[in-house]
């Protein structure tokens, strides 16, 4: 129906710390966007890419430019003419002009942007939502907001299903011309119209039915919940801890040099 | 109907997180699944922001604001575009606040209609929305893939709003009067 | 001994959404209960009147949710559950809801099991320890990662099953529960709770015999008040529709002309015609349909059954044009309609594929598109859940939706409209459907449908929060117009009651087109087996 990007696995990345593998990301993204030169960030992205290689494969490496390379493609022709520097390479009419300057600044934007994909691509692939959601509440998120978080998960297939079960429902009271493709795009809305209307009434009365779930399941106790699997002591990670000072240090390191 | 014979559910704390839960999930599905199709340049827009009007609309400035963020970074987790869930929490987020806002502050003054809205105030809240939600990705895109990239998916957003007002609104009136105790459902 | 569960003088009325009235008519009118420790009893009424409610208030839900006024005590273990919070009750009362999907809060199987014990604040190991008894004790422990919304029926009941055992309060209450699983799982089940003493109070809508074999004491819940059964009287029970009389071998009378199931057999034409039709799901080649002849005929009513799984739905869908066959075709006869009036002509059309089964949704030929909409519009697929459909705000406009479309005049759809507001027992017209009770919702999308007189109707496990009396009137009502009746269900009793004639599905194969031996299968213990000739 529907899936995150997880995958499961045994590489060493699917074996780190969820709280790590946060942190590393923001701070590698962060890196990314930062002012640098077109090398630091080829450096950066490069890392990355054996990085993703070494702990999956080198398909899927490139995996997280799929769907992205339509944009990819739109920023290398639309940057240059607003980045004029160098001598002209190409020219378009009066005003669309390629300089090196141009292709240097959208160098850097497609790096960047290649890069963050594939550090977000990273994280889920290698990390579940329920570890994520657990390393959100570590981080400070209240409980409360990662309850919610998690039911909405529990709920968005369901709603996928329900929907599907709407529109077959509704498709089968219409008389027969109106059956089949529509292109006519107001006949198109007036048909699904009804469907976001059955969907939106079923949605909400089923808020007090979970309202009532969540109570006889001892939500809105006096007493502490304790957390069936939670993350393990954060002194038993240090080891890996390490391994974020490293990449930390080869980041500056690409900086500086 | 007498406020005070209906029952107080409405503000236990189960209730009011079931509410946010459901709304994540309801706005998840229609950023996710419900699209049409448009001018082939632009492929498709989704009606995630229909529901986000119809949580302002209906549930109020902060429902909107949290089921507005969460649900469409939500979508693009379970779709592939997880590198924008953070900007499209905050993008999307704002927006249902801003609207809910506005929406709110129209009520007060048309104290008359109370279940209906001036079309200055819904014209208001789709501009707020608008210049929120467009902004911010706006902003938050130029970091990411420059601003010359990013101003070109300032009509898809401001479409995509119009989308979201023109069936939004419709859609409340619509429930409203199909499931009248959902007049009780705002705090 | 105390008694673990105390009702006494119970008064309840809901509150009334119009302006006319404070309150509608009371539900329970001095209803009084006592059920000691280890006690198992069962309730047993018709529809709508009041199992839910009753269940709702022993577990402190009502009026907390409903408002409404209540008078009476109603205490657990000594607590006043009118006076106390649902959370503060967990360890003392459980209830398993009688559509599970509306209890599951979390995306995997142990999660679900470890949250109330998370709530009760017990340390993770002990937490661990449950969580896995309890998934080896209801056979759940390969599916522990698995998303609880994807299990089957019986499957979530048995982890609900298993959420309640893991918190063990001495009293269980379950709404309907065990009418969906089968008698092998509830016999196990039963006998675990008979062994660890808990107290267990099960609702139910048809008095089982199950309940008279092991000795539960049974009370019937009709009119507001509670009235033991006894077997050799058994007066309530029957009028009430929770069991069968003994000697009514049909329970839909004869039609208009007087024909009844039976005789009327051989003069009966087909309105679809089945042949060789193939079908997997895209994506899934374990499942695989294939039927290489079947005549759904009208007038007449047939009933598809089989375990779950076998194909029921999935012919199902393929007949009302939902699915597209791989293969094979599916034949509309017109000469089988026997009321021409219906709003479209039609000549004998086909609809065969090349090409892979898919959803009818996605992009397809034109000419396919054609077939599947003739379909579409041959039968009536009435859901399970009333509410994929609803979304007027009044009856009214709910009726006459699918009139208007069809270019019919205003005051024939009027007079159309007040006769199926009549016929169907629903409120006045200007009610809106979604605040309606669940039978009542029902019944109205039934409506609906006869109003379209569609020459096929496919009833899919409508038995649910109908009564007998109801759905008999119903399935009289559809075949009375001429339509081809197709009921599905897992309930065997339910199909020899209801059935001209009983098709037996197994594995995506109809294994029993015409004599109806209903027969379940070679692992679960079949209550009762009858034979039907046509």
């Amino acid at each position: 129906m529907f899936s995150t990007a997880y995958k499961p696995g045994n590489s060493l990345l699917h074996r780190s710390d969820g709280r790590i593998k946060l942190a590393m990301l923001i701070l590698w993204t962060a890196a990314f966007l930062a002012p640098g030169s077109l090398m630091v960030q080829l450096r950066s992205y490069s890392g990355l890419l054996l990085l993703i290689c070494f702990n999956l494969s080198l398909r899927e490496a490139f995996k997280p430019l799929k769907s992205i390379w339509p944009l990819l493609v739109l920023v290398f022709i639309i940057t240059p003419p607003f980045h004029q520097g160098g001598s002209l390479l190409f020219q378009l009419g009066n005003w669309y002009r390629i300089t090196p300057e141009g292709l240097r600044e959208a160098g850097i934007l497609i790096i960047r942007f290649s890069g963050i994909t594939s550090l977000f691509f990273l994280f889920f692939r290698t990390t579940t939502i329920d570890t994520f959601i657990l390393v959100l509440r570590w981080y400070g998120l209240p409980y409360n907001a990662a309850l919610v978080i998690t039911i909405a998960f529990r709920y968005i297939p369901s709603l996928i299903n329900l929907y599907k079960n709407i529109q077959d429902a509704h498709a089968l009271r219409r008389p027969p011309l109106q059956q089949g493709r529509i292109y006519n795009p107001f006949r198109r809305f007036t048909h699904l119209f009804p469907s976001l209307v059955s969907v939106m009434i079923h949605s909400i009365k089923s808020i007090p039915s979970l309202s009532m779930a969540l109570e006889i399941r001892g939500f809105g106790r006096h007493n502490q919940r304790t957390t069936y699997r939670p993350l393990p002591p954060f002194t038993t990670v240090t080891k890996q801890f390490f391994g974020i000072i490293i990449v930390l240090s080869l980041l500056i390191l690409s900086y500086l040099l | 109907m007498d406020q005070k014979k209906y029952p107080r559910f409405m503000q236990l704390p189960a209730f009011r997180l079931a509410t946010l839960a459901i709304l994540i999930a309801v706005t998840a599905l229609f950023t996710y699944m419900i699209r049409i199709p448009i001018a082939p340049t632009r492929g498709y827009i989704n009606f995630g922001d229909v529901s986000i009007f119809f949580s302002a609309l209906i549930f109020g400035p902060f429902t909107a604001f949290i089921t507005g963020g969460t649900g469409t970074a939500l979508a693009d987790l379970i779709s592939g575009y997880s590198q924008w869930a953070p900007f499209t929490f905050f993008a999307h987020g704002l927006q249902g606040l801003a609207i809910g806002l506005v929406v709110k502050a129209g009520r007060r003054r048309d104290r008359e209609v109370p279940s209906e809205l001036g079309f200055f105030t819904l014209l208001s809240a789709f501009l707020a929305g608008t210049i929120l939600m467009a902004g911010i990705y706006f902003l938050t895109g130029g970091i990411m893939v420059g601003f010359a990239a990013a101003s070109t998916e300032i009509p898809g957003n401001i479409l995509q709003n119009v989308a979201g007002v023109l069936v939004g609104a419709p859609l409340a009136m619509a429930v409203r009067k199909a499931y009248p105790p959902i007049r009780f459902y705002r705090w | 001994m105390k008694p673990i569960l105390e009702i006494e003088n119970l008064r309840f009325s809901y509150p009334s959404y119009s302006e006319n009235q404070q309150e509608t008519a009371p539900l329970f009118q001095g209803l009084s209960l006592r059920m000691h420790p280890g006690e198992i009893r069962a309730i047993a009424g018709a529809p709508e009147n009041g199992k839910t409610s009753l269940s709702h208030i022993i577990t402190g839900l009502i009026p907390r949710y409903t408002g409404g006024s209540l008078e009476g005590t109603v205490r657990v273990a000594g607590i006043d559950v009118t006076h106390s919070e649902p959370q503060n009750l967990l360890e003392h009362a459980g209830i398993i809801f009688q559509n599970p999907d509306e209890q599951l809060l979390t995306t995997r199987v142990d999660s679900e099991i470890a949250f109330p014990l998370e709530s009760l604040g017990l340390p993770p190991s002990e937490i661990e320890w449950k969580v896995k008894t309890e998934l080896e004790r209801f056979d759940l422990a390969s599916m522990a990662d698995r998303n609880p919304a994807q299990l089957s029926g019986g499957e979530k009941k048995r982890l609900l099953c298993a959420v309640l055992a893991a918190v063990s309060p001495p009293l269980w209450v379950l709404d309907e529960t065990l009418d969906e699983v089968d008698p092998f799982w509830r016999k196990r089940i039963l006998r675990f709770l008979k062994e660890s003493g808990t107290a267990v109070l099960i609702f139910s809508s048809k008095i089982e015999a199950a309940f008279k074999t092991d000795g539960i004491r049974i009370d019937i819940l009709s009119s507001g008040h509670l009235e033991v059964f006894r077997n050799e009287k058994p007066d309530t029970a029957i009028r009430e529709g929770l069991i069968l009389p003994p000697c009514q071998a049909k329970a839909v009378p004869a039609d208009k002309t007087g024909k009844t199931g039976k005789s009327a057999g051989e003069k009966r034409h087909p309105v679809l015609m089945v042949r060789n039709l193939d079908y997997s799901y895209p994506g899934n080649s374990a499942f695989h349909l294939r039927i290489d002849q079947l005549d759904i005929r009208s007038e007449e009513i047939c009933t598809l059954s089989g375990p779950n799984g076998c194909g029921k739905t999935t012919l199902a869908r393929l007949l009302c044009g939902l699915s597209v066959p791989g293969k094979g075709s599916i034949r509309i006869n017109p000469e089988g309609f026997k009321h021409p009036g219906t709003q479209q002509e039609m000549n004998s059309t086909e609809t065969d594929d090349s090409g892979p089964g898919k959803s009818a949704f996605q992009q397809s030929p034109g000419r396919e598109n054609a077939r599947v909409s003739l379909l579409r519009t041959t039968t009536a697929y009435i859901f399970q859940n009333p509410d994929y459909q609803i979304f007027l705000p009044t009856i009214g406009e709910e009726l006459s939706y699918g009139l208007k479309e069809t270019g019919m005049q205003s005051d024939e759809i009027a007079a159309r409209v007040e006769e199926a507001v009549r016929l169907f027992h629903l409120p006045p017209a200007d009610t809106p459907p979604a605040l309606m009770s669940y039978g009542t919702r029902k019944r109205l999308q039934a409506a609906t449908y006869w109003l379209l007189r569609r020459p096929v109707a496919i009833f899919d496990e409508a038995d649910s929060g109908l009564s007998i009396r109801d759905f008999t009137e119903i399935l009289a009502l559809f075949r009375d117009t001429g339509s081809a009746v197709l009921i599905i269900t897992h309930n065997a009793s339910f199909a020899e009651l209801f059935s001209d004639r009983i098709v037996m599905m197994r594995e995506g194969a109809v294994i029993e087109g015409n004599r109806g031996r209903f027969f379940y299968g070679k692992d679960s213990a079949k209550d009762s087996a009858g034979e039907i000739d046509v």
